[in-house]
């Protein structure tokens, strides 16, 4: 529904954008190759079936607009409209949403089929987020797994964000990172421990070369999971 | 009928005159929601049945809700020519009554009348009923305190007129706004009208409307919507309900008003289906407004056509946000939309929408009649004109009310709202739905206004106040609200949904027991990344209570996650019951209450010992918070807690069996205690008991401190205090009396000698008028020491007591003992505002003390060198304080009153002098100063407790304070928590085999010495149940430590 | 199973809502009303007739609380658990009509006779804890109250069945 003609300037980031009447924000941005991460955008929605629910795509408006974050997958752009992808406010947003995306997540990454092309390991790499485990960055993942190779791999319970530098070249996961303290993601490491057959001792003393300090909650979880 | 001219209005307001001021008796029955649920409909049923079958020749009508929901069912008479008179809390037997001696008979029944509606009490300047004569002896509207302070412009119909009839509201000026509009005014004058007066929107945010009708009047489109928000779904508030359901027309008159200058022709009305009545008057109000010609096309005699719908709502509290209500009323999920786009520019189906609340568009009418200077001659700052509130919760006079805005909090809540119910504390006022905050009692001072509020967290909002007292866990608060926001977020934005499910999984840890600190703080980092990101308004506030709670209430927030305690008794699983929860001691009340049903008054006693060693002392004396918290208070009275304490306690003494108490192996570490009050005796008692040896330095010359020389024998007779003592002192207590710490023996050297030291020193000092000359006059502590210590004492015949609290009552009824003629006590508050225990001012005044209220002494009368007498200035009661407590006021006015000797009890502090050079690191202020909660101070191995770290307080707390002062040292000397093997060795069973009890049964009355037998001496007052009534009050404790699964 | 009478019944519904704009919760409300619940062969019958696609009215029904998909039980019994109730102990009065009638909120007695619900506000702040068995709202109710106001619903009910 642009008219012809009359063209629009906004500022993202800094830099001005000449851009058409109904556009939004996410339209410009991508056109110019400026990251901006989404979840529920799909460019063949029309217009007024963009939602702007997963709010991974806020973007703070600095002027031209009501101040604070806005989702710039419905974001129109007007004339004088200067936003910023990459402030403090939009970086703290977006990572408490993929915290909170994740808290719901299931943390089954030993067999999930994207083979290290986790989006949400991506994610919690860029954001900081301590709380997927390595699994989620490991890309020999389902038939390559080392536990299902009888090896006892700490990366089901290990911190995320080494970029699966052991399990990559071959070794095993040695829990650098330490201990996941999430008890969803702890029980189902133990599920892959326990299919691949190995004992609470043995885990519990390969943990404790890292996560001496932290191993209380994998105790706890071992005993309501019944793990010997 | 089609109204076109001025006339026409005219001719339907004379008929509608008709019918408010009719010529044949009237009775009016308030029948909104509230009305018909508190049994009006069944009164009305019943009046006209009795009217037919007496054949009264009288007219029955029925009114919207007038706001006084406290006194519901509401009944008015009508008498020609005479004002309406109110009743309130009928009953059918009382309206008999009524309609005999008032609507028959015509002279008002004073004893159930509330009011007189004998003058306009809304803002209405068409009043039409005549208001000449009023009755003698019955209060009129404006004079009760509850009306007071109102001014009512959403309300002015409100309760007034009959909501089904049109002709009522034109008589009383409706529909002429909406005519002059449509005949006189462009559409940009009644904008900036609107503009002038400053009206906010009142459906939360805040938003101008006269900015807002704007917007969409400037808007390009060819179809315009206005729609009228009544989707209400603050928990707390309903207020759109009570204007819906009593003056339907003053919304739709509003909204004719609006579409005329937004040029919109279809209005809608988004009602909440929960509220069938308010539809139901919708739409009769709609149908007459069309048959008059009102609403339709051509309306008023006009070229302008307005239609009005109504669409239901399902049940949804998101549909209350203005882009959810539009998907909804377009027929789908009532998901929020992002704005931009505005409703303004594209809304309802695309095109410019407004969306005004209930009570927004009920004030346009009057804006538009009597201009907006008028309108904004109400309120403060930036807030303009009134706010309707629904105040609700732990309050007195729950209701409806409509006050200016700018008003203090507190007149609100203790001068309309009457205060809190059963003298309870008031912890917090609760704004704003799940939207708002918690503002707690420090701040209630703050005026009501949009910006007032949000500074301190809290919204407006819709309008509902809910009053919470000390029986409110504010924690529970934040959890209740967020599993209300959690359930009706819509699920479409990722903060929203996940975030306060989190949240709340959060907070339900934190009541259960389970929190750590940690959570807390994500809880507020948490908190934080919601309101940011967000879609809608329901998930930007959604963590609004709970970020107020915990900035007002950390320490409960704290107190859950450290000490595993919620003191507000409400988070079931961390305590047993409420009794024993509220214990500053932790008393088992339920376990000895059934031992002592069970007639096992020794094991009774024994299980009091377990926590307290003076069961028979606290039996007599104790403050007994636990029968404010009993649940049984719920049902008819509180438990008889402290007497049943007293009755197991004398029933052991008088069986002759020794006490037994269970002890752990002894320790060989050595500990001093300064003070033989009730503090440091219960230190001791349980120091022995973990096995410490302990030493008690006692400046006087026996143990029991505040308990032997505070406490007169009348309500404390020494043998009983020297028995609990003596059992405290055989497990082997090395006592010291008079022996002063400080004077006698260093407190360094005691911290050198002996392992850890705990100070219980009391608060024994009085404190002294601060007039001149006060050397004359006699402390009053100091009095009933010389009293209890057998010493004669020259007071001369006339004695004068100035204070109120329990000092000055023991001392008065001390010198009444001592064979004084005439005493008499000054107090400068009202008596209701005495700290004294009632019971005993009740003792007190029945022995001929005289009592003088209202009277602060200013100056001494001293003659000859010898104080004769005071003079005192009179005081009034002035406003409220935020403490819910009326300040006095000095007057002009003094009054002296001379007596022999005047005595001075106005209140205790703590004597210094044991300190020594210490004192500086240990004292702040004119208190010992404990840097936590385990009583230590700032000195190593040194804790303290009791008066000297409260100030005057009870005989439990010092007690409690003991208790803790010994776990503390014994962690502290031990490393471990030892007290919990002390409890294990008392591993007892109190089953109970289930009983019928949960019906209304009387509190048991205990029995005392007539007035004339008591003042001839000490002999103790209240008398100790019998057998019977002990077992039957004994009877009726509910058990709530059990489950109903645990009874046997 | 539908009958004819059902039929009948969200035929003249559709047809009363005819010229009304987007009139698919209007429809719905109208079942839910009339016929208690909008169980699955209304929603089918209903989308059959207006046009309307069952996904949309099936996303429509379960957004709405409103709405049920089974039959409820004679009489619903709606607690109120807004703030003004919650402070003043609507959880006690939930809890004891969880126990008096052996099920939780949302459920169905065994003989049908009730349906307990817990609901927001039902606007009677002023007077509470309130519940509301059908359209009848009862105020300031006791825990020790209930037992005689569900006796009210189950005396009717005994008297028809003899």
């Amino acid at each position: 529904m642009a008219l012809t003609g009359i063209k629009i300037t906004i500022n993202i980031d800094g830099k001005d954008y000449v851009c058409d009447p109904g556009e939004t924000v996410l339209d410009v941005a991508k056109r110019n190759n400026i990251d901006i991460p989404t979840f529920c955008y799909n460019p063949l929605l029309i217009e007024y079936q963009r939602l702007g629910s997963c709010r991974l795509c806020l973007v703070e408006v600095i002027s031209g607009g009501k101040p604070g974050l806005q989702s710039s997958c419905t974001l129109p752009v007007s004339t004088g409209l200067a936003v910023s992808t990459h402030s403090e406010m939009v970086y703290q947003a977006r990572r408490s949403v993929v915290e909170l995306l994740l808290s719901e997540h299931v943390m089954d990454c030993c067999n999930c089929g994207v083979s290290g092309n986790c989006i949400f390991a991506r994610m919690c790499r860029d954001y900081d987020i301590n709380g997927t485990p390595v699994c989620a960055e490991c890309p020999n993942q389902k038939e390559g797994c080392l536990l299902q190779r009888n090896t006892l791999c700490l990366g089901p319970i290990t911190y995320s964000g080494c970029n699966a530098y052991c399990t990559r070249k071959g070794y095993r996961c040695e829990g650098c990172f330490s201990m996941v303290q999430n008890e969803d993601i702890l029980r189902f490491g133990l599920k892959a421990y326990r299919d691949g057959g190995f004992s609470a001792d043995e885990i519990l003393n390969a943990a404790r070369i890292f996560s001496f300090d932290r191993i209380a909650l994998l105790e706890k979880v071992m005993k309501e999971e019944g793990f010997e | 009928m089609l109204l076109s001219r001025l006339y026409h209005l005219k001719e339907i307001a004379a008929i509608g005159a008709g019918r408010l001021e009719r010529d044949k008796p009237q009775l009016i029955f308030g029948l909104g929601t509230c009305g018909i649920a508190a049994g009006g409909m069944q009164l009305k049923e019943f009046a006209k049945e009795y009217l037919a079958e007496k054949k009264i020749d009288a007219e029955i009508s029925s009114v919207g809700c007038i706001g006084m929901c406290y006194a519901e069912p509401l009944v008015d008479v009508k008498i020609p020519g005479k004002p309406r008179v109110t009743y309130g809390k009928m009953t059918v037997e009382k309206l008999k009554e009524v309609i005999d001696t008032h609507l028959v008979g015509g002279v008002p029944l004073k004893k159930y009348a509330l009011a007189q509606l004998n003058s306009e009490i809304s803002e209405c300047t068409s009043t039409t009923v005549n208001y000449s004569e009023s009755y003698e002896g019955i209060p009129a509207y404006q004079d009760l305190p509850f009306f007071a302070k109102q001014v009512r412009i959403v309300l002015r119909n409100c309760g007034i007129i009959d909501p089904e009839e049109i002709t009522e509201y034109i008589a009383r000026g409706g529909y002429r706004s909406a005519y002059k509009v449509l005949h006189e005014m462009k559409p940009e004058e009644v904008i900036e009208e609107i503009k002038a007066s400053g009206l906010r929107g009142r459906g939360g945010a805040g938003f101008p409307t006269g900015l807002k009708w704007d917007f969409c009047h400037k808007a390009r489109g060819d179809v315009k919507y206005v729609i009228c928000n009544a989707d209400e779904g603050d928990p707390g508030a309903y207020m759109d309900r009570a204007v819906l359901e009593g003056d339907p027309h003053s919304v739709i008159e509003g909204m004719i008003i609006g579409a005329y200058a937004m040029g919109a022709t279809e209005g809608y009305i988004y009602v909440r289906a929960e509220y069938p009545l308010a539809i139901e008057r919708l739409r009769i109000a709609l149908k007459q407004a069309e048959e008059y010609g009102i609403l339709g096309t051509r309306i008023l005699g006009t070229d302008f056509s307005f239609r009005i719908h109504i669409r239901e709502g399902a049940g949804v509290f998101v549909c209350g946000e203005e882009t959810a209500l539009i998907n909804s009323i377009e027929g789908r999920r009532g998901e929020p939309r992002p704005r931009p786009p505005f409703p303004a520019t594209s809304g309802l189906w695309g095109k410019p929408t407004n969306i005004n609340n209930v009570e927004t568009w009920a004030n346009i009418a009057m804006i538009i009649q009597r201009g907006s200077k008028w309108f904004s001659s109400f309120g403060t700052g930036k807030s303009l004109g009134t706010k309707v509130f629904s105040l609700v919760g732990k309050i007195n006079r729950a209701g409806l009310i409509e006050v200016p805005m700018g008003i203090p909090m507190k007149d609100i809540v203790y001068e309309i709202g009457g205060g809190v119910p059963n003298d309870k504390k008031l912890k917090a006022v609760q704004t704003g739905g799940p939207s708002g905050g918690c503002i707690p009692a420090e701040h209630l001072d703050i005026p009501v206004g949009y910006e007032e509020l949000k500074e301190l967290g809290a919204i407006v909002g819709s309008g509902g106040m809910v009053v919470m007292d000390e029986d409110t866990c504010m924690v529970d608060v934040a959890r209740y609200f967020l599993t209300f926001t959690s359930e009706e977020s819509c699920g479409k934005c990722t903060p929203c949904r996940v975030g306060t499910k989190r949240m709340l999984e959060i907070l339900n840890r934190i009541c259960t027991g389970h929190g750590t600190i940690r959570d807390i703080e994500t809880l507020e980092s948490l908190s934080a990344q919601i309101i940011n990101a967000a879609l809608c308004g329901l998930g930007q506030t959604a963590p609004n209570p709970v970020m107020t709670t915990l900035r007002y209430f950390r320490n409960e927030y704290l107190e859950h996650v450290q000490d595993r305690r919620c003191s507000a008794s409400v988070c079931a699983a961390l305590f047993k019951a409420p009794c024993q929860n509220t214990c500053p001691a932790g008393t088992n009340v339920f376990g000895y209450i059934q031992m002592l049903y069970d007639g096992r008054f020794a094991e009774a006693y024994e299980i009091n010992r377990e926590n307290n060693p003076f069961p028979a002392i606290c039996g007599r004396v104790c403050e007994h918070p636990c029968e404010s918290r009993c649940l049984r208070g719920q049902l008819d009275e509180p438990i008889a807690i402290r007497e049943l304490k007293r009755y197991c306690a004398d029933k052991t003494f008088e069986s002759g069996l020794p006490s037994h108490v269970s002890r752990l192996g002894s320790v060989d570490k050595k500990i001093a205690i300064v003070g033989g009050g009730p503090s440091g005796l219960s230190a001791a008692y349980f120091l022995e008991r973990l096995g410490y040896s302990t030493t008690i330095y006692e400046s006087s010359d026996e143990l029991g401190g505040w308990m032997r020389y505070g406490i007169p024998q009348y309500r404390l007779p020494h043998e009983i205090l020297d028995r609990e003592i003596n059992d405290i002192v055989n497990l082997g207590v090395e006592v010291k009396c008079r022996t002063a710490v400080g004077k006698d023996i260093r407190l360094e050297e005691l911290v050198d000698r002996y392992d850890a030291v705990y100070l219980a020193v009391g608060a024994q000092k009085d404190i002294t008028l601060g007039l001149g000359g006060e050397e004359g006059l006699i402390p009053g502590l100091k009095l009933l020491r010389d009293i209890t210590m057998g010493k004669t004492i020259d007071v001369g015949n006339n004695v004068l007591v100035i204070g109120g609290g329990n000092v000055a009552i023991d001392v008065a009824r001390s010198l009444v003992r001592a064979g004084v003629n005439k005493v008499q006590i000054c107090y400068r508050r009202e008596e209701k505002d005495m700290p004294a225990y009632v019971d005993e001012v009740r003792q007190c005044k029945e022995e001929g003390v005289e009592f003088h209220f209202l009277i602060a002494p200013e100056s001494l009368i001293i003659e000859e060198g010898k104080v004769v007498g005071v003079r005192f200035r009179k005081n009034r009661i002035g406003a409220y304080t935020k403490w819910g407590r009326r300040q006095p006021e000095p007057t002009d006015d003094t009054i002296e009153i001379r007596a022999d000797s005047v005595v001075v009890a106005i209140g205790q502090q703590i004597d210094d002098e044991f300190a020594g050079d210490m004192r500086d690191k240990l004292f702040e202020r004119n208190r010992i100063k404990v840097i936590n909660n385990k009583l230590e101070t700032a000195c190593d191995r040194i804790f303290a407790g009791g008066d000297a770290v409260l100030g005057p307080a009870s005989v439990i707390q010092a007690i409690a304070h003991g208790k803790c002062a010994a776990r503390s040292i014994d962690i502290r000397l031990s490393g471990r928590d030892r007290f919990v093997e002390l409890e294990e060795l008392n591993n007892r069973s109190y089953a109970m085999a289930s009983r019928e009890n949960d019906h209304f049964i009387p509190r048991e009355t205990v029995k005392e010495l007539p007035p004339d037998a008591r003042i001839n001496g000490f002999d103790e007052v209240v008398l100790r149940f019998d057998d019977a009534s002990a077992k039957r009050e004994a009877f009726r404790c509910l058990r709530c430590d059990l489950s109903s699964e645990e009874v046997e | 199973m539908m009958d004819v009478k059902d039929r009948y019944i969200i035929d003249t519904i559709i047809e009363k809502c005819e010229g009304v704009r987007d009139p698919a919760l209007i429809i719905l409300q109208n079942v839910q009303e009339i016929l208690g619940y909008v169980g699955k062969e209304y929603l089918e019958y209903v989308s059959e007739k207006s046009g309307y696609p069952l996904v949309e009215l099936y996303g429509i029904i379960t957004f709405y609380p409103q709405f049920k998909l089974n039959p409820p039980g004679k009489n619903t019994i709606k607690v109120c658990q807004g703030t003004a109730c919650h402070v003043r102990g609507s959880d006690r009065i939930l809890g004891t009509l969880e126990e008096l009638l052996k099920i939780s909120p949302g459920e169905t007695t065994e003989n049908r006779l009730f349906s307990l619900e817990s609901v927001r506000c039902l606007g009677c702040c002023g007077l509470a804890p309130t519940i509301m068995i059908n359209k009848k709202t009862y105020g300031r109710v006791k825990p020790s109250n209930l037992k005689n106001i569900l006796a009210e619903y189950e005396e009717v009910d005994q008297y028809v069945v003899e």
